[in-house]
């Protein structure tokens, strides 16, 4: 095919053209309306953006006050109560402002424990998962003194949580305060001087339940350790608690489980 | 836009509405289609109408803006898989006419429906050279490319259509 076939072929191709029924003010009208409307797409995003940039440029303007440092602020302490040996004519007035830094815990010491709770947890409970280990601030609380890890995994079950608390000697806690809020058995006496608290916390007409286990430690420290036969996050039961008491009694009386 | 401008437009529209619809058909084969691709190509020049720097070749940037708009269409989804099953509209047939002669009629029919399988930029150059009978410099800049690749591509355009061509031929002769 040459290329005069191909001209005549092209000019051939729009024989059968139909008839054009253009209207070039229909076209102008509509080519206006897509300006204008154009136009106010602009104006609209233009005073959107002018809006946001004054709405987060003018804290910045008028918020001309010093900056206050929280860590080196004066914290707000409670004391301890003193015990009944003392008189009360010695007793001092509390100090409600303690101008001190609450003693906290390094970060080498979570790692640590991090990496401990992963392995003797995993060892403990087999088939369990470890995906993420927490550590809660506990507000009011001393945390070279007390210090809570969260463990979160995963089972064959589903997901779910233990808690971990690491009491030092000076927390002093007693076998008044683990009971408290659940219900315990009769503790179980070890033969280095230190002893097993159990306790099972119900609450009426929920079918959520806790199991706790508390090692009493002869250096004083406690180790507590709790499971749930529900996922705290969600709150999708399960048909047991994640862990037995066997295995929260492995974990509360690992001696790894210590920062002292 | 000023009354002078906009008259302007109005009489380059009007003057050039129907040979942008031709060219728009031998781009996508259909009638329908050319005739929304010339009107999508008219609205487009009017927002660039107040640009008097191409003013003195109104038709060569028209024809750019027609190209594009066709190029853009085919790239939408929804165009690839289209699939017309609406009524045929109400044309004569020419080919029923049997005054017509038998080379018109293979002309109208192979090489418009050998075009239609040409590759886009290939069939848009060939479209351009030899139904307008633009030079490969206005093509190019119609293109939004160099000389060298006109002529390359209208070198494969041709190559493409003859066989194309000659492909729709052989199914025609096995079909008789």
């Amino acid at each position: 095919m040459s290329e005069a076939d191909l001209r005549e072929g092209l000019r051939a191709a729009i024989g059968d053209e139909p008839p054009l029924n253009f209207d070039a003010e229909e076209l102008i009208q509509r080519a206006e309306h897509v300006r204008k409307r154009r136009r106010a797409l602009v104006a609209v995003a233009v005073a959107t953006l002018a809006l946001t940039g004054t709405v987060l440029s003018l804290p910045g303007v008028f918020d001309q006050r010093p900056g206050i440092d929280v860590g080196q602020a004066p914290v707000l302490t409670i004391t301890a109560s003193p015990s009944p040996s003392q008189q009360p004519a010695t007793m001092e007035p509390p100090s409600l402002l303690k101008e001190t830094r609450p003693t906290t815990v390094p970060a080498g010491v979570r790692t640590v424990l991090s990496e401990v709770l992963t392995k003797q947890f995993v060892d403990v409970v087999p088939g369990a998962k470890v995906v993420e280990i927490d550590f809660a601030d506990v507000l009011g609380q001393d945390q070279a003194a007390h210090l809570v890890a969260i463990v979160r995994f995963v089972d064959g079950v589903g997901p779910s949580e233990a808690v971990v608390e690491l009491n030092a000697p000076a927390q002093q806690v007693t076998r008044d305060q683990f009971c408290a809020v659940a219900k315990c058995d009769e503790p179980v006496r070890q033969d280095d001087g230190s002893h097993l608290e159990f306790a099972t916390v119900t609450n009426p007409g929920v079918a959520m339940m806790t199991y706790r286990v508390a090692h009493f430690r002869a250096d004083g420290s406690v180790v507590e350790v709790s499971a749930y036969n529900y996922d705290p996050m969600t709150g999708v039961l399960r048909a047991d608690v994640a862990v037995t008491t066997d295995q929260l009694v492995r974990l509360a009386t690992d001696p790894k489980l210590t920062m002292w | 836009m000023r009354k002078a401008e906009e008259q302007g437009f109005r009489e380059f529209a009007v003057s050039h509405a129907a040979s942008l619809r031709r060219t728009a058909y031998l781009f996508c084969g259909d009638w329908h289609m050319a005739e929304d691709l010339m009107q999508a190509s008219l609205l487009k020049l009017y927002q660039a109408w107040h640009r008097i720097e191409w003013r003195d070749n109104a038709s060569g940037y028209a024809r750019k803006v027609l190209l594009r708009t066709w190029l853009d269409e085919k790239r939408r989804p929804w165009r690839r898989v289209e699939q017309r099953d609406g009524e045929v509209p109400d044309v004569a047939d020419s080919a029923a006419d049997p005054e017509r002669s038998g080379e018109r009629l293979w002309a109208r029919d192979l090489v418009h429906a050998g075009l239609l399988r040409v590759p886009p930029r290939q069939r848009a150059v060939l479209v351009l050279r030899y139904f307008e009978d633009l030079p490969v410099s206005e093509v190019a800049v119609a293109m939004g490319c160099t000389e060298g690749t006109v002529k390359s591509q209208t070198a494969r355009g041709l190559v493409a259509l003859r066989a194309a061509v000659e492909e729709l031929e052989r199914g025609a002769v096995v079909a008789s």
